[in-house]
């Protein structure tokens, strides 16, 4: 390669970037127009910065670290972040007002979780099918609503066969408290809002999707731990911050037993 | 510099583009991770000025925290296995099956690519800044910017085959 060429190089790959000036982008394109040579020496470091990109994107691919992925997750649920209130294990759309619950809390409130005792069932799905983006199937389980009645929030719970369930927070609702968690089983990963009614947890949303095959390892996209039903779903139901562990602690030990106005 | 609304949002919309980012400077996926977590660690630790790109600001946290720290840590390279060493199910079956060879030399011109020059072809040709913008984050003169990327786009077309 001789010089003369580098120096084509240099001023058509700063011809690609559009960083000539622009006598120099019109005396450019005239050599390309002119020698078919130079029109394919363009395509080739065009080609050349695309295989590179193409390169980068492999990463992809590659499932993400553990360290990667939980932070992802806080940063998904605010705990971490300007988004976290101080103290509670946060969520990060709180607080505006909208239509959601009156919309869907009658299709979705017909599920129960007795506290201790009750088994919760896979018609969970079928229950609440018609509230937005529920997808795969419930990984059913007695242990569920053990963990909404006695474990504190941001505590992860093994209630058997490989399932775990973490509670997120706590907040008030017009009928009392209602609890966010999470639930992982090798089969499903999802998000609930279950509240706390007659000695009892209901399902009141719930979406779930497909757990991360074992190949993949811990991998999953940004989106797929979004679950915007019930986002939307608490923008709705919470007037208020979520409980401080405190607080929650408090409620907890008196087995729920506390007026909401003696935690405000 | 504040915390701006939203930030959280924003790290994690833009995090897939700065893995990218840091994949192609560290040449490591386990590199690459570790730098991204640094990075967003340090977004949220020291925040963002009102009026950046997001998305750009990390590349330029990323390249410094590279340049910092993680390029001395380079000999990690030979003890993890690198993405070109994974066993094929954890790559998507099209790009393995349509353009191996291919992507196997592409790697090869990128890993013997000089850093700076990978730097470049990083953050203009990856990362989208402009002739200006990088010369500033790589505190190189800009025709020292638009020469190496000349020379470095040639020598990954040279090694891919593009010159014949």
């Amino acid at each position: 390669m001789t010089d003369a060429l580098k120096d084509l190089d240099i001023r058509l790959s700063a011809y690609l970037d559009g960083e000539l000036s622009p006598e120099d982008m019109a005396a450019t394109e005239a050599m390309i127009a002119e020698d078919e040579a130079v029109a394919a020496r363009l395509e080739a470091l065009a080609a050349a910065q695309a295989d590179f990109d193409a390169a980068a994107s492999e990463i992809d691919d590659v499932p993400m670290s553990a360290g990667l992925s939980a932070l992802i997750d806080d940063l998904e649920i605010g705990a971490v972040g300007n988004d976290a209130p101080s103290n509670v294990v946060a969520f990060p759309f709180w607080k505006r007002a909208g239509a959601f619950v009156e919309k869907h809390r009658a299709i979705a409130a017909g599920v129960v979780v007795a506290a201790g005792t009750m088994t919760l069932t896979t018609a969970i799905p079928a229950q609440v099918a018609s509230v937005d983006t529920l997808s795969g199937t419930y990984y059913a389980d007695s242990g569920l609503g053990q963990v909404l009645e006695v474990a504190a929030s941001g505590t992860q719970n093994d209630i058997g066969n490989g399932a775990t369930v973490t509670p997120r927070f706590t907040f008030a609702s017009d009928d009392g408290f209602c609890r966010v968690a999470d639930v992982s089983s090798s089969r499903t990963d999802g998000r609930l809002v279950a509240c706390r009614a007659e000695n009892a947890w209901r399902i009141a949303i719930a979406t779930f999707g497909e757990a991360p095959s074992t190949s993949r390892g811990a991998y999953r996209t940004a989106s797929a731990a979004g679950s915007q039903s019930v986002e939307a779903f608490l923008d709705a139901a919470m007037s208020d911050a979520p409980l401080d562990l405190a607080a929650e602690a408090d409620l907890i030990s008196s087995d729920w037993t506390k007026q909401q106005a003696e935690t405000e | 510099m504040t915390n701006r609304p939203g930030l959280n949002n924003e790290i994690v919309e833009a995090m897939p583009h700065v893995r990218r980012f840091a994949y192609s400077l560290t040449r490591n996926a386990a590199d690459a991770d570790d730098l991204v977590q640094t990075v967003i660690e340090r977004v949220l630790d020291r925040g963002v000025p009102d009026d950046v790109e997001l998305k750009k600001w990390m590349f330029r946290v990323c390249r410094n925290l590279w340049i910092d720290g993680l390029r001395a840590a380079k000999t990690r390279m030979d003890a993890v296995p690198e993405l070109k060493d994974q066993p094929a199910d954890t790559l998507s079956s099209e790009k393995v099956a349509a353009d191996q060879m291919m992507m196997a030399k592409t790697r090869q011109a990128i890993d013997e690519l000089p850093d700076a020059y990978r730097e470049v072809m990083t953050v203009v040709g990856l990362g989208g800044a402009s002739y200006k913008e990088a010369a500033a984050m790589l505190d190189t003169p800009i025709g020292t910017i638009m020469s190496r990327l000349g020379r470095a786009r040639a020598m990954v077309a040279e090694r891919t085959g593009y010159h014949d």
